[in-house]
């Protein structure tokens, strides 16, 4: 038996953008359980010495985007990126005791290798989205067809867009390649749980719940006025904080414009409108409201500062498989609105603590965003809620024991000792 | 000591460079200053009465716009590399000529060089060596700014780089638009620098009572000319947004320079005056703007202009003790001097919700406002003043 700590290898597309969830952040509490955490990515954002980008070959990268308009042509996805079988060979996979894949999906990975790669060492592979239980979608909304193989797409433009429909090919893709693959799979709501279950794909499978963690220490309830400074909101406004990108139309940030819209005109001047991820989006209300808009950012200190600064939190996503943003909002303290049929309602207990609203219900968000302006005593007393369900359920650290478990389990399920 | 002014524009009283390099010429005692001035036989400058006695003679400088006919027939990149190749192998003799010949009839021991552009690049050393003086070097801009602005071709661009470090090198000190872009000729060429940026005398300043002019109105000033029009119509298009009203109050923009600001501004939110002299600027900016915006560019192809120059007009804002709200780069030298001096309301975001959010922070804020008008007030007294720049300039020269 090899002396020292438990070696894992972390793959992902990107270091910093998702950290919070692609084993990135959560390397130095692995550390203190033990476990030496390395990532692999494709797209190396920090300079920390335990992270490298894979194959950093000039050309390799031009060559990726080659094979990936090819692949939009074909109407494929994540299938012709073969350099991914070299990461066998690559010194940090040799000496990994277990290999955990986050967001290999994204178009740097072909899942081909994935068979070949799991063959090789105990691997374990969280699924962020259900993209792979699908034909074509990241999230099939209200569809479905991903739990009889697809074709005859109802949708194919959702992303990752096809041309033509090959979902059914794409399907029967995935369901063998998942098939021959020795991978264990995490999961992080009961509600991709219950995907899962139902899914050809993941027929077989062995699967664990382990929900994120976040640090509760970082994001915890702070000093509200002090973050209202530092980006400029005016100090007596209500401030309601939300994810923008209306490009991303999982994430809802056009029913939130919508549902504003709705809000009565005595409300003028007494509003502050604070979201992340977008610009432009809220400029139309700079007639009635103070705007502030941070646009994309990966400075932890500015998304801790947009949460603390908020009253509360808007995330009416049309399709959610965890919600870290929610999360993080109600360990700040903060209560949230968000949207039935994801998993949000189960991850922010509602109706106890969140508060739910029917899917796309414009005028039901517009009243329970209302109902949180008005009332200042429900607001308080759903963010305490909040932040004791944080405590309990989603600390950092209990996700790092989660995880050492899952990997010494993999070791020892796979038999093969350390 | 006398020293020979080489510069592109004479000292005069109706361009910001020759205002600025008329300033810098009253700080050298009489009797110690000759200009040879290269100038654009485009521009027409007035010059200042007070330094009629200097010594000067002026000649053409050859056209730097990369030509795209050569006597009225289109040429090529190449046609046009080698028409600019020309200019540098053969236009530049004469010039160096004259120059020389002037400096020695004046008896010169010092150089000042107006490094602004690929003429006054090309000439620094050849009369510098010819006079055998030093060789001091005043930039506004830096060069790749010019070459991409002149339109020169990449061949010529990469050998007046490559003369711009020898000349550099060369330097026995510099004087230079902004703290930033001293700091770099200091790290990159070791050169002795001082920021010498346009000043003001110290009676033109104005100290108005640090609070909005009037109960209804919010009244932005802007002068000077709109280098960020991309800026400025991000401020404009937020205007509009809010139906041209922040914080309860009706918007208006009170405009001067030499042309009417560009965007969609409605007449009655827009008080443009034309042209007018730096004192009546500062007097007009004091008694009727509540806060002043300075625009600088956030394009990717403006970073190093961003980074190194510095906009003349703060100076001029300064001096009329009004809130700033700077509107560019966290990165640029503006904002990292204004943050050191905590002296504007720095709006890092190109969007316009950020301006409009700033703006009703600037409107409603009191405490704020009085802040920044005072620290404004601070920071003319501290580094603009004439004094301040005398000194600088005598310290560039070795006076």
């Amino acid at each position: 038996m090899r002396a020292g700590p438990l070696r894992v290898l972390q793959v992902s597309s990107t270091d910093l953008a998702g950290g919070r969830f692609n084993g990135h952040a959560i390397g130095p509490r692995l550390t203190q359980r033990g476990i030496q955490s390395r990532m692999l990515v494709w797209n190396r954002q920090s300079q920390d010495a335990t992270v490298r980008a894979f194959l950093p070959l000039r050309g390799a990268r031009r060559m990726n985007a080659w094979l990936g308009r090819m692949e939009r042509a074909r109407s494929i996805h994540a299938r012709l990126q073969y350099q991914s079988f070299l990461l066998a060979a690559h010194p940090w996979f040799r000496e990994a005791d277990v290999v955990h894949y986050h967001l290999i999906h994204d178009g740097w990975f072909s899942l081909d290798a994935l068979p070949f790669l799991t063959r090789r060492k105990p691997s374990l592979w969280t699924w962020h989205d259900p993209w792979i239980m699908t034909g074509h979608c990241i999230y099939p909304l209200g569809c479905g067809r991903w739990r009889t193989g697809c074709g005859a797409c109802p949708d194919l433009t959702l992303p990752f867009a096809m041309r033509r429909d090959r979902t059914a090919d794409q399907h029967r893709w995935k369901q063998g390649v998942v098939g021959r693959s020795r991978v264990e799979v995490i999961l992080a709501s009961r509600h991709m749980q219950a995907m899962a279950e139902a899914s050809p794909i993941a027929r077989g499978l062995s699967t664990h719940l382990l929900p994120f963690g976040v640090d509760l220490d970082f994001f915890t309830p702070g000093d509200v006025a002090a973050a209202r400074a530092r980006l400029g909101i005016r100090p007596d406004r209500v401030v309601i904080g939300f994810r923008g990108a209306a490009e991303n139309m999982f994430k809802g940030g056009d029913l939130v414009i919508e549902a504003l819209r709705g809000l009565p005109a005595e409300l003028a001047e007494k509003l502050c409108l604070l979201s992340t991820h977008a610009h432009g989006q809220t400029l139309p209300f700079v007639d009635r409201h103070q705007v502030v808009e941070l646009g994309w950012n990966t400075d932890p200190l500015l998304v801790r500062d947009s949460l603390l600064a908020a009253d509360f939190f808007v995330m009416p996503s049309r399709a959610e498989a965890f919600g870290m943003m929610a999360i993080e909002a109600m360990a700040c303290g903060k209560p949230v609105i968000v949207t039935d049929g994801t998993s949000l309602p189960e991850v922010t207990q509602a109706p106890e603590i969140g508060i739910a609203v029917p899917a796309g219900d414009v005028p039901a968000l517009t009243a329970a965003i209302l109902r949180l302006i008005q009332n200042p005593y429900e607001r308080a007393a759903r963010g305490a809620a909040g932040r004791a369900l944080a405590e309990a359920r989603y600390g950092e650290a209990g996700f790092a024991d989660g995880l050492a478990t899952l990997y010494r389990g993999a070791v020892v399920r796979r038999g093969a000792a350390p | 000591m006398k020293t020979l002014l080489l510069t592109d524009i004479p000292p005069c009283t109706n361009y910001t460079a020759g205002i600025v390099t008329a300033q810098m010429c009253r700080a050298v005692p009489a009797g110690q200053l000759a200009v040879f001035n290269v100038q654009n036989p485009h521009l027409t400058p007035e010059l200042c009465a007070d330094l009629a006695q200097l010594p000067m003679v002026t000649v053409h400088k050859p056209n730097e716009f990369g030509v795209r006919r050569w006597r009225g027939l289109p040429i090529t990149t190449l046609g046009q590399t080698a028409v600019e190749f020309r200019k540098r192998m053969l236009r530049l003799r004469p010039i160096i000529a004259q120059a020389l010949e002037f400096g020695r009839a004046q008896e010169v021991d010092n150089l000042w060089c107006v490094l602004q552009g690929q003429t006054m690049l090309r000439l620094a050393l050849p009369v510098a060596r010819g006079l055998g003086v030093p060789l001091r070097l005043h930039l506004w801009d830096p060069l790749e700014w010019w070459h991409r602005a002149h339109r020169v071709d990449r061949l010529n661009a990469w050998l007046d780089r490559r003369l711009f470090d020898r000349v550099m090198r060369a330097g026995e000190s510099c004087a230079s638009a902004s703290w930033a872009m001293t700091e770099h000729f200091a790290r990159r060429y070791g050169l002795r620098g001082e920021p010498v940026i346009a000043a003001l005398d110290t009676p033109v300043q104005r100290r108005p009572e640090p609070v909005l002019h009037r109960p209804d109105t919010l009244t932005i000033g802007m002068a000077g000319q709109f280098y960020a029009e991309a800026e400025w119509l991000t401020l404009v298009s937020a205007l509009t947004h809010a139906k041209w009203r922040v914080a309860g109050r009706t918007v208006r923009l009170l405009a001067m320079g030499g042309s009417p600001p560009p965007g969609a501004i409605p007449s009655e939110n827009l008080d443009f005056r034309g042209w007018q002299p730096q004192a009546e600027v500062v007097r007009l900016l004091a008694e009727e703007a509540d806060l002043l915006y300075c625009g600088y560019p956030f394009g990717a192809e403006m970073e190093q202009v961003s980074r190194l120059s510095f906009p003349s007009k703060l100076p001029t804002y300064f001096a009329a003790g009004r809130p700033v709200l700077f509107h560019g780069r966290a990165d640029s030298s503006p904002a990292t001097y204004l943050a050191r001096r905590a002296a504007a309301w720095i709006v890092a975001q190109p969007d316009a919700a950020s301006l409009h959010s700033a703006l009703l922070n600037l409107a409603e804020d009191e405490a704020a406002f009085a802040r920044f008008a005072r620290a404004a007030s601070a920071a003319f007294e501290a580094d603009f003043t004439l004094e301040t720049q005398r000194a600088a300039v005598r310290r560039f020269l070795g006076l």
